[in-house]
């Protein structure tokens, strides 16, 4: 067999090795939604992918958006959840209540095969809890 | 505008029992690596789609099939013609982020008062490497070196005899790092282009007579905007499928002679459209607008069908023969 032949052979045996299906995770929607102005503090960030999560490394933080305010804490872990695109599709983070303000929310998201995609958006609170102390 | 290189053909080398250098490197890298493919145009949260009439900065696993219609301008006195043309074009990594890419044009030439003419162009091949990314400014760049290989279409349709080369530089550019009060902005993308044209041989003869060959200059560029992005990461519209995934895009190219007799002259399009993006390919229609007399004075018509060969074959077509990332 020539050179050519052999080389060629061992790519194609190369390319018939199964690989799996690697994509980016696109953000489809998200609770509470990219701008969205809400009464009160929302339960969670909850986010829907397209397609299936690697749950040990996703990531949501919440920050706040106001000069000089701290972050709210993370009491909870970021847990991945069945959604509407499929298992393992959404990721979720219970939040504790917000005090009223301008939040930021940053993820990343990554795939079993490693490929990450991140992002950001923010929403407000409008009003603070009633059992909550305004932040300062 | 797309065009890309080729390597020359191998030639046949003594059989020889050692173990092969060039052999083993790949069994090793087809063997070794990870088998991995890239999906498209992804920085960040923003996709990239390819774009109609410019070169995308992004090395992908894709075929395109481009059609188009529009009345071209006469030269030197003839009639304008009506041309329709599809345009396809097939580019494979060869590595994450490097691809080669071979495509080529079929059109037909209606001449008013004239003989219709149809053919094919010369073929074109290139080679395109991604060489920065980065997710968190949202910014590509790439190079490509693409050729024209003269003598390879149909001399009805006055394809060249000579062959062209085209370096290029290729920029693609997401806004989403805007402040908040700019949050409308922050789906925006630009798309940029500009490359030579070079003929490899200064002039040929055309019936005995001398005719020099240009080198001109491609330049062009794509200001998207990106629903998807809008609804996910600025302000959810409430815009649902299927018209969350469209990307209102206005694209402007053209090509100006830089020397030999033309130094200055240009034509160019303005291209405003929209592009549908969907999971595994992606739809595209567009006005072309000339932007002077000398490109014509009717409006054109260009559409788009764009697979996603990596997320329509992930195991097989759509990635890299070799794989590093």
């Amino acid at each position: 067999m020539s050179r050519c032949w052999r080389t060629l052979s061992c790519l194609l045996l190369g390319l018939a090795i199964p690989a799996p299906v690697l994509a980016h995770a696109m953000l489809e929607s998200s609770e509470p939604a990219a701008g969205e102005r809400l009464r009160e503090s929302p339960p969670a960030i909850v986010l829907h992918f397209d397609q299936a999560l690697e749950a040990a490394d996703c990531t949501i933080r919440v920050k706040s958006a106001e000069p000089g305010r701290s972050d709210p804490p993370a009491t909870h872990d970021v847990e991945v959840v069945d959604g509407t695109a499929g298992a393992g599709t959404t990721l979720r983070l219970v939040l504790p209540t917000l005090p009223a303000g301008r939040y930021r929310v940053l993820w990343q998201a990554i795939v079993p095969d490693g490929h990450r995609t991140s992002g950001d958006y923010g929403f407000t609170v409008e009003r603070t809890a009633p059992d909550q102390p305004d932040a300062d | 505008m797309e065009q890309r290189p080729t390597g020359n053909p191998r030639r046949a080398k003594p059989r020889s029992t050692r173990l092969d250098p060039v052999f083993l490197i790949a069994c090793l890298l087809s063997i070794s690596l990870p088998n991995e493919a890239r999906s498209h145009g992804v920085l960040g949260t923003r996709f990239f789609p390819s774009t109609l009439t410019i070169e995308d900065p992004f090395a992908n696993d894709e075929l395109s099939l481009l059609g188009g219609f529009i009345e071209e301008p006469g030269e030197a006195g003839e009639p304008s013609a009506r041309v329709v043309g599809l345009e396809v074009e097939y580019a494979k990594t060869i590595l994450p982020r490097v691809a080669l890419s071979i495509g080529d044009e079929f059109s037909f030439v209606d001449p008013r008062g004239g003989k219709t003419k149809r053919g094919t162009g010369n073929l074109e091949l290139g080679v395109k490497i991604q060489s920065y990314t980065n997710d968190s400014t949202e910014t590509v760049l790439s190079t490509s070196l693409g050729i024209a290989i003269g003598k390879t279409g149909d001399t009805d349709l006055e394809a060249d005899d000579f062959s062209t080369l085209s370096p290029a530089l290729l920029l693609g550019q997401g806004f989403g790092g805007l402040p908040d009060s700019a949050g409308f902005l922050r789906p925006l993308a630009l798309v940029g282009l500009l490359e030579l044209d070079i003929p490899v041989e200064a002039a040929s003869h055309v019936d005995g007579e001398r005719e020099r060959h240009s080198i001109t200059t491609g330049w062009g560029f794509a200001i998207l905007y990106d629903l998807h992005y809008l609804q996910t990461s600025v302000r959810d519209m409430k815009i649902r499928a299927p018209f969350n995934r469209i990307v209102p895009l206005v694209e402007v190219a053209g090509e100006t002679c830089l020397h030999r007799g033309c130094s200055g002259d240009t034509t160019g399009y303005v291209s405003p459209g929209l592009i549908w993006i969907g999971r595994k390919f992606q739809l595209g229609a567009e006005a072309r607008i000339p932007i002077n007399d000398r490109t014509g004075d009717d409006v054109g018509v260009l559409l788009q069908v764009h697979l996603y060969l990596d997320d329509l074959f992930p195991d097989s077509l759509g990635r890299p023969l070799f794989m590093s990332d």
